[in-house]
């Protein structure tokens, strides 16, 4: 595949000049699935002091590279397995990778899985403070994003409910809302877009445009093509932990969609977006 | 180790949240609420006073005070381990969701159980000041109150260090939680709380001082001094007792404890976002 850096348009590459948010160096990532129970008491007694019984070993990320730079945003498409999650939580430290190197420059929110860590017995409001505490704000500075967040995620008289009687469209709208109203300087989004509703959707894209003018890097994992096509400068393809391959959007997104069901972009690679 | 401890200091707040949220969530549905926590000691108190003061005479005086005064230390270090070797386990929707360090969350679980059992003692101390004056016997305030801080911090570090590794285990090995459960019982009968080493001293002659290997006993002495006999700790089935030696055999076990367990609990932090 092409350079980057001559292939996405619509970031100017004066901001390649500086240094990436987001690297990624030769990660791999190996999961063992525990899927065997000990069997013999002794097996626990002799478990507890070496590591944990390795079983079943699948490399869900292989010899990945990926740099984000300011004001770029990357998308990632792929199937089911493909990676793509255990990507995200490698970035957000939740996983820690096998062999290479992951770093985050600045302040980093994801979104992964819809929730940013909810307690599901305690409030909206209750869970806005515990979510701000994880992304290391000070109870001051939580009150201050406060209104803020309630205004964009349009939930003002859901806020004294336990977001366990939350819709999932609710639970992503809160968890976008924190997220970027903490005002990161690296962004990681999985799958948000696909359960907010039609009015709760240009308001993401809107504020995820705003975030590329400032400048921040994201990177952006969606089964939502067009969405992808939008709002990315650049795509990344995984298959099997793999890059298959990696450019612009409409072509890495059309030669994706066209190796799982062929025709179906009738060989287009202009966008077949209809711009609002 | 030292590099994860370094990393705590920046998670206060999410510490200060999870233990509001422990707190919260345990008696925000429940009619007597926060009076549980005293509750059930006194419930306990009342029946080991009947069986084990009337009808298993002893010849302490005071029993009930004698009883107080090994009870409510011993649970807390039986609620510790037990809540908190399921704490990972049952937070594993946050784990998986958001970055930060996951002894975070048995930390939290044992200082919940350290502000119940502070409440437990206030409210033991009234009735010890009241009550509690022997003929041999007495409460003494003085001495309590500069005891007191340190036998709760040696007795916290011996807790909290019990519980890390089995926290980072029966996320493993499920079978632990069980076997926890009866060794926490088993424990509670060894350890002088309802007896007393005179009568250990009369039944076992030669073998009583192998109950100074008992951690838990060590740091029940602790509290038994001031509150019980109204002295300095001794340590009963020291040879040479003194207030130095009930210290140091109090201060080891907390000591190892606290180092070992977060040692222990460190080599299986890696996983624990992939197992749990």
């Amino acid at each position: 595949m092409t350079n980057p850096a001559t292939t996405s348009s619509a970031a100017p590459a004066i901001l390649h000049a500086r240094e990436p948010s987001i690297v990624c160096n030769n990660v791999w990532k190996q999961y063992y699935f525990y899927t065997h129970r000990p069997r013999r008491l002794k097996e626990l007694a002799t478990g507890l002091f070496k590591s944990p019984p390795k079983k079943d070993p699948v490399w869900a990320l292989q010899s990945f590279n990926l740099n984000v730079y300011p004001g770029e945003t990357v998308g990632v498409v792929g199937h089911n397995g493909a990676g793509k999650s255990t990507l995200l939580k490698l970035l957000s430290r939740i996983l820690v990778p096998t062999t290479g190197h992951v770093e985050i420059k600045g302040r980093m929110s994801a979104i992964i899985e819809l929730g940013a860590g909810f307690h599901e017995d305690l409030t909206a409001t209750e869970n806005v403070y515990l979510a701000g505490s994880f992304l290391g704000l000070k109870k001051r500075q939580i009150q201050k994003l406060y209104e803020e967040m309630v205004d964009f995620a349009e939930l003002r008289e859901h806020m004294d409910v336990p977001v366990k009687y939350f819709s999932s469209g609710m639970h992503a709208r809160l968890g976008f809302a924190i997220a970027v109203a903490v005002n990161p300087d690296v962004l990681l989004i999985d799958e948000v877009l696909a359960v907010g509703d039609a009015s709760f959707q240009p308001k993401c894209k809107d504020k995820i445009r705003e975030f590329q003018k400032s400048g921040k890097a994201i990177l952006f994992v969606s089964h939502d093509m067009p969405s992808v096509k939008k709002l990315c400068q650049r795509v990344v393809w995984l298959t099997n932990g793999q890059i298959k391959a990696e450019g612009k959007p409409v072509q890495t997104v059309n030669s994706y969609l066209e190796h799982y069901w062929p025709g179906c972009t009738n060989g287009s690679t202009e966008t077949d977006v209809v711009e609002e | 180790m030292i590099q994860s401890l370094s990393e705590l200091p920046e998670y206060r707040q999410v510490l200060f949240n999870l233990v509001a949220r422990d707190l919260k969530v345990k008696y925000q549905k429940s009619i007597l609420g926060f009076l549980w926590t005293l509750l059930y000691p006194a419930v306990m108190l009342g029946i080991y006073v009947v069986i084990f003061g009337l009808i298993l005479s002893n010849d302490l005086e005071n029993f009930w005070a004698y009883l107080i005064a090994g009870l409510l230390p011993f649970q807390f270090i039986m609620g510790s381990v037990l809540e908190g070797a399921s704490a990972i386990r049952v937070n594993g929707n946050l784990i998986r969701k958001v970055y930060f360090p996951a002894e975070i969350l048995v930390i939290a679980t044992v200082t919940a159980k350290l502000i119940e059992f502070l409440l437990q003692l206030l409210v033991a101390m009234i009735f010890l000041i009241i009550w509690h004056h022997g003929a041999l016997v007495q409460f003494s305030l003085v001495k309590t109150l500069i005891v007191l801080p340190g036998a709760i911090l040696l007795l916290y570090c011996f807790a909290l260090g019990m519980a890390l590794p089995f926290a980072a285990w029966s996320v493993i090995y499920r079978d632990l939680e069980h076997i926890l459960g009866l060794s926490m019982t088993a424990w509670f009968y060894v350890t002088p709380i309802f007896w007393n080493m005179e009568l250990a001293k009369k039944h076992l002659p030669n073998t009583y001082e192998w109950f100074m290997l008992n951690p838990a006993m060590n740091l029940l002495e602790l509290f038994r001094g001031p509150l019980y006999w109204g002295t300095y700790p001794i340590n009963h089935a020291a040879p040479m007792t003194g207030p130095l030696q009930a210290w140091a055999l109090a201060a080891f076990p907390a000591v190892v404890s606290i180092t070992g367990g977060y040692w222990l609990f460190n080599r299986s932090k890696r996983v624990l976002a992939e197992v749990v």
